[in-house]
């Protein structure tokens, strides 16, 4: 029968530790729940876990990979904080980072300069990508209040099939046994930090991004507004802030930093454009958002923790036989697990009489 | 000339079907006042529950059955979560999304491995009507098709009735404008809302079932392929009418089949466009669908009072 559950908001609004301690909880939860679905399969949760463990950070080069993994990651979340924060819903961080994928490549391709005049192109063409893919949607959601959840969405699939007629089509190499688009030039490839592995400055982009978006929100009073906006329209509407225009921008910076995650794929790992560009970064950047709290540069290390999960997925495959989907379902009953501990540290549960 | 307009209108009603049975639960759950944007995951796991049935047993009755439950399973969560809990019901939506897709990738690997080549069922076949079927021209678009898709064109009126001509109807529409005065009327808010988001949660588990087990004969992740949000905008654009709904869908699936038609036709526009267009024509409808009105209280969780 359905839970007839009273909430009744606490008196003190929850403290940082508490906040915290509630995460925890969460990601413990989760993997409490991992645990059963991998003994349900009769495999061993022991060999899992010490595959998850070496392979996400166990040696030298997987711990490198990683961070790696980490930084479109840390960039999808920046995009999905600054719209959300702003009180509107961007979900399209995948196809805007195919976008700024794609600009970058054409870039890299045809623009070719030298040093840091090329690292930059790279990086405004990313930028350029993901906020003209959003461009749409955010003008229809100023404008004439269409929700931009749906059409964020429909672009992710249409940002799909673009890459895919650009890596068949006109960017096409034609010397590649699989479909990829033609190479970048070499000098835009974003410098390598630690050799033997792919850390590149990408990695430096995106924790600079968190830092940006921090002051952006916490420091200016742009961010005020759009913090503002996002928690009470009505109030700020009275106040005089113009919500279209301050809706538009949200979207515009959010779209932006998504194409830049694009960007840094292509400039600093994969040097072409492939189907597989994306494998699901920018929807994920909205559990490690709200795990993060919305906070800029606890991403940093959620972004971490969850591209730990995903690499070491992997080896937990070859250990223990544990498909690596499990990381997407770990992810998935965490994120839910935080939405019921962000109700609970908020309210107190009665039962209605 | 007319054969491939008959294979599109044929197509048209066939692609409409998995968005029909997604779009009418929808239609009960938005009236009651929540919103779900997690049919995406719910499709997707109720389509993986469809296949694996079938594989196992052979028998289709009990791959809707399959698609049904878990489909189920998911939106007793969603319930939990929207109406118990109160979560917002837009985060609460996008998370059943990656739990449902992650779920049946998860499954599908654990039961059938990396397998080389890929598992298939065979396709339920069509079940023509008699004599109807002999109709030229509109016996193949209509009457010829898998009794899947006769189910979600009956259901339509069905429901039309439950919702507009039965106290349930009733009982659900108010709750969707008014938990308030509703719940002063003596209404359970909460159990109502919980058979509805369950009974949604249901129709998307069936929709998922029908792509894999009616429609096509294997299951891959991604199957559902934005079906999930191009039936929830089916929602709004038919105004939450379940006649107007099954146009809607009939619309969007006629883009799917148009779609591919070209694809298929081998005109001189890249595939990558044609397969566009239902998504084409889905941006244009909720631009076009952004003044309807929607229920009084949707996606505002209840609470009684003092």
């Amino acid at each position: 029968m359905p839970l007839k559950l009273k909430l009744e908001r606490r008196d003190v609004p929850p403290s940082l530790g508490l906040n915290f301690g509630m995460r925890l909880l969460a990601i413990l939860g989760s993997f409490a729940a991992i645990t059963i679905f991998i003994l349900l399969l009769g495999a061993n949760p022991l060999d899992a876990y010490r595959g998850l463990f070496e392979g996400s950070v166990g040696t030298y080069f997987n711990l490198a990979e990683t961070l790696v993994k980490a930084t479109p990651l840390i960039l999808t979340s920046m995009a999905v904080i600054i719209a959300f924060k702003s009180g509107v819903w961007n979900i399209g961080g995948e196809g805007q980072l195919v976008l700024g994928a794609i600009f970058a490549t054409v870039a890299g391709i045809y623009f070719q300069t030298y040093g840091a005049l090329q690292i930059l192109l790279i990086m405004l063409a990313g930028l350029a990508g993901g906020a003209l893919f959003i461009l749409g949607p955010a003008l229809l959601k100023a404008k004439l209040g269409v929700n931009e959840i749906v059409t964020t969405v429909m672009l992710n699939s249409i940002a799909a099939y673009i890459l895919s007629f650009l890596i068949n089509g006109p960017l096409k190499d034609p010397t590649a046994t699989t479909p990829q688009s033609l190479p970048i030039a070499a000098s835009a490839h974003f410098l390598r930090l630690v050799p033997g592995t792919r850390i590149n400055i990408g990695l430096l982009l995106a924790i600079a991004a968190a830092i940006i978006v921090y002051i952006l929100f916490w420091k200016t009073s742009f961010g005020y507004k759009l913090k503002s906006v996002g928690l009470n329209p009505k109030a700020s509407n009275c106040a005089g802030i113009d919500i279209p225009r301050v809706t538009l921008i949200a979207m515009l910076i959010s779209g932006m930093f998504a194409g830049l995650a694009g960007a840094g794929e292509v400039a600093g790992i994969q040097y072409r454009l492939r189907l597989d560009i994306s494998s699901g970064y920018g929807l994920l950047g909205i559990p490690i958002a709200y795990l993060s709290g919305l906070h800029p540069i606890v991403t940093i290390p959620m972004s971490i923790f969850f591209a730990a999960m995903e690499n070491g997925a992997e080896a937990m495959y070859r250990e223990a036989g544990v498909p690596t989907a499990v990381a997407q379902v770990f992810e998935a009953l965490a994120f839910i697990f935080l939405l019921i501990g962000m109700v609970l540290v908020n309210y107190r549960i009665r039962r209605e009489k | 000339m007319v054969d491939p307009l008959i294979g599109l209108l044929q197509g048209a009603f066939r692609m409409a079907t998995p968005l029909l049975f997604a779009a009418l639960g929808e239609v009960i759950v938005e009236r009651s006042g929540v919103i779900n944007l997690g049919m995406e995951g719910m499709m997707e796991f109720g389509a993986f529950a469809g296949f694996w049935a079938v594989f196992m047993t052979g028998n289709y009755g009990l791959g809707l059955l399959a698609g049904i439950a878990c489909g189920a399973i998911l939106g007793l969560l969603m319930a939990f979560l929207c109406v118990s809990m109160r979560v917002n019901q837009v985060v609460a939506g996008l998370a059943m999304v990656t739990l449902g897709v992650g779920l049946a990738f998860f499954f599908y690997r654990e039961i059938f491995g990396t397998l080389a080549g890929r598992p298939m069922v065979t396709t339920m076949p069509p079940s023509p009507i008699p004599i109807l079927s002999e109709i030229p021209a509109l016996g193949d678009i209509l009457f010829k098709q898998s009794f899947l898709v006769y189910l979600a064109l009956l259901i339509v009126p069905v429901l039309w009735i439950i919702v507009f001509r039965t106290t349930a109807g009733l009982k659900i529409r108010s709750i969707g404008e008014n938990p308030k005065a509703s719940d002063s009327l003596g209404i359970n808010v909460s159990r109502a809302r919980y058979l509805c988001v369950v009974f949604g949660g249901m129709m998307c588990g069936l929709a998922g079932a029908f792509l894999t087990t009616a429609y096509s004969n294997m299951f891959l992740s991604g199957i559902v392929s934005g079906r999930g949000w191009i039936a929830f905008v089916a929602v709004i654009f038919g105004r939450y009418n379940p006649l107007w709904v099954m146009v809607s869908c009939l619309i969007f699936g006629g883009a799917d089949s148009l779609g591919l038609t070209i694809a298929a036709a081998g005109v001189n526009i890249p595939y990558q466009f044609a397969l566009m267009v239902p998504y084409l024509v889905t941006l244009v409808a909720i631009i076009a669908a952004r003044k309807i009105r929607s229920p009084g209280s949707l996606g505002t969780p209840y609470q009684r009072e003092g």
